[in-house]
Parts: structure tokens; sequence; C-alpha cells
């Protein structure tokens, strides 16, 4: 009896817990990547809209994607507020809307003791790095 | 630039606020509108549609979590078997050549057309859970005027199969498969037709971002469109949750999958014509 009231009030907790942060974690990070891409958008459109263009153009003709932008160079950029590495920022940050998500209700359900979920949240964040391996070999 | 920028706002914003009136979402309407109007090779259309997808889901899951229509536990029982689709969908993807691609899109507006024509309002909740569930504690209950309506979950292995089916297409064709996880979980797991919609919502971000992460490692991420394609289709995707359609649905439902139905036709033609 004492096993099944606790386990309510356990579940209860978590519960409340994920309902009140995961859509602050969702709209706080959505909106991060959207002031990002925004502002890319911008700093581009006043300094270097012609490389845009022949980016566009270059797009249609069926050329590479992207220029691949390091981590170091990204960061380099994105503080410099040059508008590719904001952009590229941005939608790094957006990619980090479900991962944060995810993370976070693994967190929750460490601290709640909730191992079957921490078990499946875990392996839902493996699974999310090993699709960057995939990419990389890709 | 300003030219380029508005017609791809214009265009993403129109894809996710009819996606979002139908309950389709963006992607399935975004891809053949970036390769057949914008001349985008499918792949880049993909990549850039995964990443919309994924803005979308975040900015519309949000509320139907807060008010206790998502079923939490369910969706992250679920997303293992979705993640790993994605990530198989996703590598196929880069093997697939542009037309086997552009064909198992038609196919997949076909199925989206259908599924929408038909409509489904399943509403009625199971009394109890099957053994799996239970040991899951996936029941839980749905908000009514009349107080918190509790439901049953059952076949979590029949929902989690149709999910990596759900996930395979989501990674290899950019789209967030909302129509195959809610048949998931409406038709294979019992749960209330609302419920399993904002819980599919949900569930697609993590989809659409598992596979986005292999595009963007991959470098099959255009910035170019996607910064603003993602921000076109988030914001008509919110526009579109916030109207209340009061025009004829029924008219206005027939003339959409009939639409839905020609533009899969042009993709089907195209993958076998090349033009």
């Amino acid at each position: 009896m004492a096993g099944a009231a606790r386990n309510v009030s356990v579940e209860s907790r978590e519960d409340r817990l994920l309902r009140v942060w995961t859509p602050r974690i969702l709209r706080g990070v959505l909106g991060a990547s959207v002031a990002f891409l925004v502002a890319g958008l911008l700093v581009i459109a006043f300094t270097d809209p012609a490389s845009y263009v022949a980016r566009y153009h270059a797009l249609q003709s069926g050329y590479g994607a992207v220029r691949e932008v390091g981590l170091s160079e990204l960061v380099h950029g994105a503080a410099h507020g040059e508008g590719t590495a904001l952009l590229v920022a941005g939608l790094l940050l957006l990619t980090l809307v479900p991962i944060g998500r995810v993370a976070f209700t693994f967190v929750v359900f460490v601290v709640e003791r909730d191992w079957v979920f921490a078990g499946i949240t875990g392996l839902v964040l493996t699974l999310l790095g090993v699709g960057v391996l995939l990419g990389r070999m890709g | 630039m300003l030219g380029i920028l508005l017609g791809l706002l214009l265009l993403s914003f129109s894809a996710g606020f009819i996606g979002s009136i139908f309950g389709i979402g963006g992607g399935v309407l975004l891809v053949p509108a970036l390769t057949l109007l914008l001349h985008v090779p499918i792949r880049v259309a993909i990549g850039v549609s995964l990443l919309s997808v994924v803005a979308t889901s975040a900015g519309a899951s949000a509320a139907f979590v807060r008010d206790h229509w998502t079923n939490l536990r369910v969706a992250m029982a679920l997303e293992v078997a979705t993640t790993s689709g994605a990530l198989v969908g996703a590598t196929l993807a880069a093997l697939a050549s542009a037309r086997v691609l552009e064909l198992l899109f038609a196919l997949a507006m076909i199925v989206s057309a259908l599924e929408t024509y038909r409509s489904r309002l399943r509403t009625e909740a199971l009394p109890t859970s099957d053994r799996l569930a239970e040991r899951l504690r996936l029941a839980s209950s749905y908000p009514s005027a009349h107080g918190p309506v509790p439901y049953g979950v059952r076949r979590v292995p029949a929902g989690a199969a149709l999910m990596v089916v759900a996930g395979l297409a989501s990674g290899m064709l950019g789209i967030g498969a909302g129509v195959l996880k809610v048949m998931a979980m409406d038709a294979a797991m019992g749960l209330p037709f609302k419920v399993s919609s904002a819980t599919s919502n949900f569930m697609i971000g993590v989809t659409a971002g598992a596979g986005a992460i292999v595009y963007i490692a991959r470098g099959d991420v255009a910035t170019t469109l996607a910064a603003p394609v993602a921000l076109g289709v988030a914001a008509g995707a919110l526009a579109g949750s916030r109207v209340l359609v009061r025009a004829n649905v029924r008219l206005l439902r027939i003339a959409f999958v009939g639409i839905m139905l020609c533009i899969a036709a042009q993709m089907a033609w195209r993958a076998l014509h090349g033009t």
C-alpha cells in the first residue's frame, strides 16, 4: 500500500516536472535558434547579398549543398557576427531542440529513479549520437 | 536577395499554414514545392524539410504537452523505434537515386492524401491497458469539460513496428510522417485520436531531428535555403493552428486531397521521365 502510494507521488512529481519544463525547453531553444537565423539573414542581406544569391543559384544547378563550417570557425564567425556562421549556429540550435528535450527527460528519469525510462531515453540519446557518426561516414 | 528571400518565406509559410490546417505537417508539401517549383535537388530539399519539421514540432507541441493532451511516456517509449527508423532512412537516402526518392515521395503523398480524406476521428478511450503497457505505466488521462478522462494503452510492439516505418519514411523523405504515427497509436495501440495526434506531434521533432543530424553531419543541409524555410514553415504552422476553418471543411478537404494527388502524379512523372 505504501509502495503504491509512493509510486503515485513519484509519478505525479515526474509528470509535473516534465509538463512544466518540457514546453519551456522547446520554446526557449527554438526562440534562440530563430534569433540566430533572423540575425544571420539580416547580416547577409546588409553585408554580402551577392554571395547569397550566387549560392542559391548554385543549389538550383544541383551543386554541393553547403560549405562545411567547423566548430571553431563557427564559434569565431558567430562571435564576430558573420552571417553564414550565425545561420549555421541557428540551424545547429534547431537540432538541439529535440536533443535538449530528450536529455532533460533522461535527467528527470534518473533523478526520479525511473530506471526503465532512464534506459529508454538514454538509448534515444545514444542513437542521436550514432546519427552524427552515420552522417560523417556517409 | 530580397526577392529570393521573400519568395522562400512565402512558399514555406504557405506549406506550413496549409499543412497545419489539414493536420499533415509542412514537409509533405514543402519538398515538392522546393523540387517542382524552385528546381532544388530532392536530396537538398529533404535535408531542408527535416529542419523545418523540427521547428514546426517544437512550436506546435509545447501547448499540447502543457495541457495534458500529449502522452509523454508513450512518446518516449516509441521514440526508440522512430529514431532507429529515421537513422536508417537518412542513411538510405544518401544511397538512393533522386528518381527513387521522388517515386517514394509520390507514394507517401498518396498515402497522406487518402488518410486526410478518411479523416478518422475515433475518440472513445480503452478502459484498461494490457500487461506490457501496464508495466511501463503508459495509461494516462486527457482533459475534458467533465474532468480528466482516463484511457488505457495496448499492443505496444505493434505500435513500435509501425513507428519504425514512420521513422524510415521521415529520415528518407524529409517528412514528419505524422499520418503513420497517428495510425500506429490510434488504430494499433487504441489511444484516443486527439491524444494520438498530440503525441505524434511531440515525437515528430525527435524523429526529424535524428534524420537532420545525419544530413547536417554529412554536409547535406543548405543554410541558404534551410534558414528562411525553417522560419517560414514554423510561422505558417503556428498561424494555421490558430485559424479556425469555418468554410465548408468537407469540400475544402476534397479539393486539398485532389491537389495532393495531382502533385504526387507530377512527382511520379518526373521520377519516371526525368522532367
